[in-house]
């Protein structure tokens, strides 16, 4: 596991990310692009909600990678369920659309938000919709052309699988961990 | 500092055309809301962003463009990539924000 410290300030935002491709280097890009945004999503809230310092953890583990944003604040995260119209309250639902699971936790040094993507797991969720896909999968099939079958198939299927985040909003409850607004 | 950049031009229809370019986060967001506020100053019909050289965006960015939206007839973004076109589709802001091709 890496895990690295970032500052207040909105330049930090941009580090995280980088800090998050490098500790994935070697996965699929699709799937190293879906982490950045996550975890600018969660360094922004950071920011923006807790106004706080934040470590980022990094972790891989088979087929699974983890990460993991920590920060002091005492608030609630709340996935917000805005209308077209409403500009703001999309952070934590593009990470509920893009991972493959996430949640909060209470630690010791404040609350930690984590969201996990799994290579393998979304192989073998998305088989039968493989064949049918023409979305972004026909690209990254190209870009993983060299690597192993089975990492091929990861790859085309890690693309494939962010799809599950279509269904529309109004179908999608508000959902509120702790039961506590947003800060 | 991230890397970003913004291009007003205007064209031969009188559409303001936005080139966005680099990153697109909570630090460059007002770079980018400073160089458009001049066209919307001319409360214009259609809004154009070329986002095809635009390598990153999260919500930081898209809380802008909804706001633009409001303030428009149209918002048009050209050419987003295939994970900006993913991410605005499960917002439900297709429709919203109209993306081309």
């Amino acid at each position: 596991m890496s895990a690295r410290s970032f500052k207040n300030d909105s330049s930090s935002v941009r580090e995280a990310r980088k800090f998050v491709a490098r500790a994935l280097a070697g996965a699929p890009q699709d799937l190293v692009e879906v982490a950045e945004l996550m975890v600018s999503e969660l360094a922004t809230n950071c920011i923006r909600h807790a106004g706080s310092a934040y470590e980022v953890a990094v972790s891989r583990r088979g087929e699974r990678i983890r990460v993991q944003v920590t920060d002091p604040g005492d608030g609630e995260p709340t996935v917000r369920n805005p209308t077209a119209e409403d500009p703001t309250g999309r952070g934590l639902r593009i990470v509920e659309a893009l991972s493959a699971d996430w949640g909060v936790e209470r630690v010791a040094a404040g609350k930690a938000v984590w969201f996990t993507l799994e290579t393998a797991a979304v192989a073998e969720a998305g088989a039968s919709r493989a064949t049918s896909s023409t979305d972004a999968g026909a690209g990254t099939s190209v870009r993983c052309a060299a690597r192993a079958p089975r990492d091929l198939l990861a790859g085309v299927l890690g693309a494939t699988r962010a799809l599950r985040g279509l269904r529309p909003p109004e179908q999608r409850p508000e959902r509120t961990l702790a039961g506590a607004p947003a800060t | 500092m991230a890397e970003f950049n913004a291009e007003l031009t205007t064209n031969e229809n009188g559409t303001a055309v936005v080139a966005v370019r680099g990153e697109l986060d909570i630090q460059t967001v007002p770079q980018l809301e400073a160089v458009v506020a001049p066209a919307l100053e001319a409360n214009p019909t259609r809004l154009v962003l070329d986002v095809s050289e635009l390598r990153f965006a999260d919500s930081s960015g898209i809380a802008l463009w909804v706001r633009w939206a409001a303030q428009v007839d149209e918002l048009e973004l050209l050419r987003p990539s295939p994970l900006l076109r993913r991410v605005l589709t499960a917002m439900g802001l297709e429709q919203k924000l109209r993306m081309t091709p």
